[in-house]
């Protein structure tokens, strides 16, 4: 396939959670494209739809329930696939996940069973998906495991999860995600459980077999500098709509919408003497699902909100500028006028 | 901050935490864990004190020693109280702790767990006025509703149960909780560490406000250097038990002396794209049922010599307030 070739095309997913009190559409009218061999990042703050959105791509979005949108994959093995056209539970994605969409989960204490070595969890992956006996498939799970730069692996294989650290788990997470080598890997909050210097280490990992393998990667995180270090391109997400997507440099240097501007300075910075000076603080809180604001979802703690405007008509994603999209009337509105 | 106008609130000396290690079933102790292990700082009235490091560094289990949550196993802890004196908080029995108990408050870390689910906001704020005493039930509802107030609460939330708050509302109000008896000394052991960013900066900037207005001393502890430079005038980089680095929050971050804060601070990853994460920290943090010799750091160190390896370097000063325990630290700072 050629570089830069598109794998995951998503338009205007929508996925809405059942509740008691009524439904809360989680992932509304998004759209996005990615890319052989790209980092794109997901950030935005928790509830905003970006671990649900990941979650459909290998439509274990349940208990949400996809309700339209187009998911296309340009698969090895099937050629092009409408993802949410397939059953859930059903054969097809059974072939896809973890061989052509696999995920690294946020909590590597909870993501590995505990019953069961090492050894035993990874090799699963490969008897599953390729026709090659138990102890082949131990042997390559050794490989895998020595190429994610961990000390001795013929050891590990017969460890369990509770024997070794966090850093050390996801890591073999990290394993056993690229064993078969699959297009599209995501990674939901892989370093947000671990220390500083283990998720600098985690994060270089996933850069050089990135490099190496050509895997493209769906990297969700709230952690904005984790984002800017090793994604391509990043997309925001604000309840349950992406409010700004750009190429990583553009963004953090010129950050469009206000959302963005007010995440970017909510944060300390470190490289700054901050003596008596306060933070510049977005006031209020993420709205409560059951109520979605009309218009911009944002405009309730927008500090640059147009009245008669925000908060009645919902912004569309526009392209500002080259591979620049926001949704917002400031920029819509220069937009026409221009 | 004038030096003259400090004015000391507790002085930790030597505190050391050791757990025993237990063998199998019948045998005896094996070992102990160091989880503090002669750390010693001193805090100032109306100051941010910061304490970072890795998890199993030993900073919660220092602020919950000052809590008298446990009992340390060595060291001591002394209280500057302004109405009783100098108090030695490690040596008063549970009884006598009591009436300081209201002085020295906490904030946690998860606004989820910290307030019980089936207490009103009333009750869970008011908890620490009923502990405190009779004396200090008079004006109960007032001093609630005054500090949810002051805490960026309507005093009409009283009535209500945890659930009905979201994340940010909820460390809120665990920090009336922490206020409502008017403590000297906070200890806030990763109070934002739970929180969505936007929150987490209204939290900090609650937090630096109350310090304003009430004159509190926090002892903060975190794991997220960037929100510490922000909180902290002075902070103490802890490594395995041990504080590695000590001293005036602007002198560690401009000008680190201890290759594991320089090794910290080069990997943050910062969203500036020019600076990129450069340095790296090798390794993971050392077991402590099973230390290193010498310096606890040397075999992550890139600076390390042959006496690292052998012997354990002290902290010393290197230049005022600005504690190094590193063999090398003078050559680091290029002095």
């Amino acid at each position: 396939m050629e570089d830069n070739a598109v794998i995951l095309n998503i338009e205007n997913l929508k996925i809405a959670f059942k509740m008691r009190q009524g439904n809360v559409t989680a992932v509304n009218d998004v759209s996005f494209q990615l890319r052989k061999g790209h980092v794109l990042g997901i950030v935005g703050e928790s509830g905003c739809g970006k671990s649900v959105t990941a979650r459909s791509l290998m439509r274990i979005e349940a208990p949400g329930k996809l309700l339209s949108g187009e998911i296309n994959f340009q698969s090895k093995s099937l050629g092009k696939v409408g993802i949410q056209r397939l059953d859930p539970a059903g054969e097809l994605i059974r072939e896809l996940r973890w061989k052509e969409i696999a995920m690294v989960f946020q909590e590597p204490m909870t993501s590995f069973g505990p019953m069961h070595t090492f050894g035993n969890q990874i090799s699963e992956v490969l008897t599953l998906h390729n026709k090659i006996g138990k102890t082949e498939a131990i042997e390559m799970a050794v490989e895998s495991l020595r190429a994610v730069g961990m000390p001795r692996p013929e050891k590990l294989i017969k460890q369990y999860p509770h024997q070794i650290s966090g850093g050390m788990r996801q890591r073999a997470m990290i394993a056993m995600a690229l064993i078969c080598h699959p297009q599209v890997l995501i990674a939901d909050e892989p370093t947000t459980a671990l220390d500083v210097s283990t998720e600098s280490q985690i994060l270089d990992l996933l850069a050089e077999r990135q490099k190496t393998l050509g895997t493209s990667i769906l990297y969700i995180s709230h952690n904005l500098g984790v984002v800017a270090n090793i994604a391509d391109e990043v997309m925001v997400m604000y309840l349950g709509q992406i409010v700004e997507h750009a190429p990583v440099s553009d963004l953090f240097a010129s950050p469009k919408h206000p959302y963005t501007v007010a995440l970017l300075n909510s944060i300390p910075n470190i490289d700054k003497d901050y003596k008596n000076q306060k933070l510049e603080v977005l006031q209020g809180s993420i709205p409560d699902p059951y109520n979605h604001p009309d218009g911009c979802p944002f405009h309730p703690r927008c500090p640059k909100l147009i009245h008669g405007l925000c908060d009645m008509v919902q912004p569309r994603l526009l392209d500002v500028s080259l591979n620049c999209r926001v949704a917002c009337h400031l920029y819509n509105a220069s937009q026409k006028t221009s | 901050m004038n030096k003259a106008k400090k004015e000391l609130l507790l002085e930790v000396k030597d505190l050391c935490m050791h757990f025993p290690v237990q063998g199998s079933f019948f045998d005896k102790v094996r070992g102990v864990v160091k989880a503090v292990d002669g750390v010693t700082f001193n805090l100032f009235k109306s100051s941010t004190f910061g304490l970072v490091g890795e998890s199993g560094c030993g900073k919660t289990t220092t602020g919950r020693l000052i809590m008298k949550v446990m009992k340390p196993t060595g060291g001591t802890i002394i209280f500057h109280d302004n109405e009783t004196g100098i108090m030695e908080i490690n040596a008063l029995s549970n009884k006598k702790m009591r009436p300081l108990r209201r002085k020295i408050q906490m904030i946690f870390q998860d606004p989820y767990s910290s307030l019980d689910p089936r207490m009103t906001i009333q009750q869970i704020v008011g908890e620490p006025l009923r502990a405190a005493g009779k004396e200090h039930m008079n004006n109960y509802k007032n001093k609630i509703a005054a500090i949810l107030q002051k805490s960026g609460l309507s005093a009409d939330y009283m009535d209500r149960y945890p659930h009905a708050f979201s994340g940010g509302q909820r460390q809120r109000i665990g920090i009336a909780r922490a206020l409502v008896t008017k403590p000297q000394l906070v200890v806030a052991d990763e109070p934002v560490s739970a929180l969505d960013v936007s929150v987490q900066a209204q939290i900090l900037n609650l937090l630096k406000e109350l310090q304003e207005t009430l004159g509190l001393t926090y002892l903060f502890i975190a794991h997220d250097l960037s929100v510490i430079r922000y909180m902290c005038d002075t902070l103490a980089v802890m490594y395995v038990g041990k504080i590695v680095e000590m001293g005036l929050s602007e002198d560690i971050f401009n000008n680190p002396a201890h290759p594991y804060t320089e090794g910290l601070l080069s990997i943050i990853p910062r969203t500036d794209s020019k600076t990129k994460r450069c340095k790296r920290l090798t390794g993971g943090v050392a077991d402590a049922s099973n230390l290193p010799s010498g310096c606890y750091f040397h075999p992550r160190c890139q600076y390390a010599k042959d006496i690292c390896k052998i012997e354990q370097p002290v902290l010393r000063e290197i230049k005022n307030d600005h504690q190094v325990a590193c063999h090398f630290s003078l050559k680091l700072q290029g002095i």
